[in-house]
Order: structure tokens, then C-alpha cells, then sequence
């Protein structure tokens, strides 16, 4: 199946596993008998594999400015935003403190516990990554707590390749927070802490805001660094040039837009835009 | 609150009117609108994911349409446009607002009036 041009490809951002698959159900209802293969990584890592070559149908990732960083105009030419979200920190029922930790205290309960385990997903691979950096430099502005980006990232514990990895190691208790979206805490019955919008990159009305905060990542090439400035969280869905099956592709962008794709992204706790 | 042709707006907060308002003045995206909101609705923090869903709500309902506009620098969003139903709900949710204003000015101007004299039978 791995090399059928017949086969539906689709690949995805981790964090949108659980909607793909269930419109992928929806096109099977159409098509009993579609072949469909579902990868999924970090949305870095994902772009990337498409210029490095890899064939797919579908790219669907969880930031449009990685289609505009890596690949728009060569192997795409145009993305479609179709969901939002937003940064939350997870945990579960056996997280060490998650009795005590509130929105106002977090910080404090991950920086003075040495038991505490945190953990977030790789800046390089994966926009929650950076989007946790980014996090931490607003969080240090609008708490006006100096020195708080840099205590928070010297004290991580474990680096995922993507959000969806770090929710199930935060599932296994491999960590006991971990920043999160929304939507992949929701997905897995995760509690979270709701952070302010001015950190929580969801507003579109603070974009200027957002802005302030600049990660440096791996660029598209060796030893080319790509500086990535904060926006609202936005997810976008493309079609690349090099699709075998462009109708198909489009047909399912139509489901997952369309009214029921609408009622599934919010059941997964995103929002449809 | 009903409306002869809008029986599906809701003067909530005002967020449909002033959804339908901003996208009658020029066809909008989501984001844009959200960044816009605040202009009308300045002293109540409305939830973008609120504003995306009465978005969606109206176009349900069939006062507004969306179509994917694709742009030359950035990615393509849904474009909101104002319908006929559309146009017609927003010129009744006006006069319904009209009127409301003018019960509440009747209102604030009974009320002071009152303070004014001394107030209520009783304070005095």
C-alpha cells in the first residue's frame, strides 16, 4: 500500500489525527473502497518531507506560515485556514501539585518543585514547540516576572518531536505538565489550566501583541536558521502540486469545511474559522 | 425580541447585529472581523471562538454567504458576504434597536427624574 499512486496520502500535524481520521470516514462512506494512508509528525517535520520529496495528496499542519516558510510557491500554491486554538498546560489526576495549580501560580509550581516534570514539544519539528517559546518570553512580559523565559526553559525535563507525543507521555506519566493545545488536551480527556489570552495565542486582536515574541528555529536548509514571530494559533490544509489524486484532495477539504467537518473539528476542540 | 425576518438573530450582546453591520460595510474574513469587534463592543471582551460561531450560525441561517478568498501574501480564508435575508434582517434589527433605545432613554429618564424629586415614596 506503501507505494500505491492509487492510495489516498495524507499527512498531518499530530494534533489533527483524531479530525482527519473521522473525515476520512466520511469519504469512505463515498468510497468504500479508497485505499488511505495516514502519516503524521511535527508540522516542521512534515513540510519538510514534502521537499525533500515525499509524495502526498494532502498536507494538512497546525501553522499556515510553515506552508509560507517551507513550502509555498515551489510544492504548494496556496493554503486554506480552516481552525483555530490555543496553548493550554495539561496535566492529569496523578500530575505531582495538580491539586494545587491555578492559572495565577503555574510558573511557581513548575519552577520550585525539583519532582516536577515538564515537558514540551521540539521547537524545530513542531509549531507547539515554538509556540510554548513564545509562550514563556509573553508570559515573562505580562506577568512582569523578569528572568522567567529563561528559568522555564532551563528547567524542562523532556522534548517531544510533536504535541501529540508529549500528551501521551504526560498519559503515561513520563511528565506531569506538559503545554498543550487545546484541542489535543480535549481529544485526550486531559485536565488543563486556560491561560490568558495576552499568552495563550488565540486573538486574533492581539496579534501585534503576539509579535513580540520570536523563536529562532532550523531553516530550510542546513545551517540556515528561520526567526518565527508570534501570531494567533491558525491551521491550514493544502493540496500539493505534486497530488495524484487533486479532485479526491479537494473533496475532502470540502468535508472538513463543510458543515459536518465543522461539527467535527469543534467536538476535537478546535474552533472552525 | 422577535424579528419578522430574522427570528434566527439574537440581539445577545449585539454580536450578530454588529457582525452583520461590519460585514454589510465590506465583505470580511473572520480574523479581520474579530480584529474590527472591538471597535463596535468596546466595554465586553467577546471570545474569538464565539465570534466564529455566530459567523457560522448566520451563514446557516442564510443571512450571510462564505467563499475561500485566496490571497497573493498569505493563506486563503473563508470571505463572509452579507445575503438579501441578510440585508433585510439587519435594516428590522435597526428599528428594533431604535425602539429599545428610546425605551431605555424613557427609562434612565423616569429613573432620574425620580432621583432627582427624592426618590421612592418610601426614602422619602
Amino acid at each position: 500500500m506503501k507505494n500505491n499512486p492509487n492510495c489516498f496520502k495524507v499527512l498531518h500535524a499530530g494534533a489533527l489525527r483524531k479530525p482527519i481520521k473521522e473525515c476520512i470516514h466520511i469519504l469512505w462512506k463515498r468510497y468504500p473502497d479508497l485505499k488511505v494512508e495516514l502519516d503524521y509528525a511535527g508540522s516542521r517535520a512534515c513540510a519538510r518531507a514534502v521537499a525533500g520529496g515525499k509524495i502526498v495528496d494532502l498536507i494538512a499542519l497546525a501553522d499556515y506560515k510553515v506552508f509560507e516558510d517551507i513550502l509555498i510557491p515551489r510544492f504548494v500554491d496556496t493554503s486554506f485556514v480552516f481552525a483555530t486554538d490555543q496553548m493550554v498546560l495539561a496535566f492529569d489526576e496523578f500530575s505531582t501539585h495538580n491539586e494545587i495549580i491555578t492559572k495565577d501560580n503555574w510558573m511557581d509550581v513548575l519552577l520550585n518543585n525539583s519532582q516536577i516534570k515538564y515537558g514540551r514539544s521540539d521547537h524545530h519539528r513542531d509549531p507547539c514547540g515554538y509556540r510554548t517559546l513564545m509562550l514563556w518570553q509573553l508570559a515573562e512580559k505580562f506577568y512582569n516576572r523578569p528572568g522567567l523565559f529563561k528559568a522555564l526553559e532551563d528547567s524542562w525535563s523532556n522534548v517531544y518531536p510533536k504535541s501529540f507525543d508529549l500528551a501521551c507521555a504526560l498519559l503515561q506519566g513520563q511528565v506531569d505538565y506538559g503545554f498543550e493545545y487545546l484541542s489535543v488536551a480535549k481529544q485526550l480527556n486531559l485536565k488543563h489550566i486556560v491561560f490568558p489570552p495576552e499568552i495563550n495565542l488565540s486573538d486574533p486582536r492581539l496579534a501585534d501583541y503576539y509579535a513580540r515574541a520570536k523563536v529562532v528555529v532550523d531553516g530550510s536548509y542546513p545551517g540556515l536558521d528561520t526567526e518565527i514571530t508570534g501570531t494567533p494559533i491558525e491551521f491550514a490544509i493544502a493540496i500539493p502540486k505534486k497530488s495524484n489524486q487533486k479532485e479526491l484532495a479537494q473533496e475532502f477539504i470540502n468535508i472538513l469545511t463543510g458543515p459536518r467537518g465543522e461539527e467535527i473539528l469543534e467536538q476535537n476542540g478546535l474552533i472552525p474559522c | 425580541m422577535a424579528i419578522k425576518n430574522g427570528e434566527d438573530i439574537t440581539l445577545d450582546k449585539l454580536i450578530q447585529p454588529g457582525l452583520l453591520l461590519f460585514v454589510y460595510i465590506k465583505p470580511s474574513h473572520g480574523y479581520e472581523l474579530i480584529q474590527n469587534y472591538n471597535k463596535l463592543q468596546s466595554t465586553e471582551e467577546v471570545e474569538p471562538g464565539t465570534i466564529y460561531r455566530n459567523l457560522r450560525r448566520m451563514e446557516k441561517n442564510r443571512l450571510l454567504t462564505s467563499s475561500w478568498q485566496i490571497s497573493e501574501s498569505g493563506p486563503a480564508r473563508r470571505l463572509y458576504e452579507i445575503t438579501e435575508k441578510g440585508i433585510n434582517v439587519l435594516d428590522e434589527t435597526a428599528a428594533k434597536i431604535e425602539k429599545q433605545k428610546l425605551q431605555v432613554e424613557q427609562f434612565l429618564s423616569l429613573y432620574r427624574e425620580q432621583k432627582e424629586q427624592g426618590g421612592s415614596a418610601d426614602e422619602k
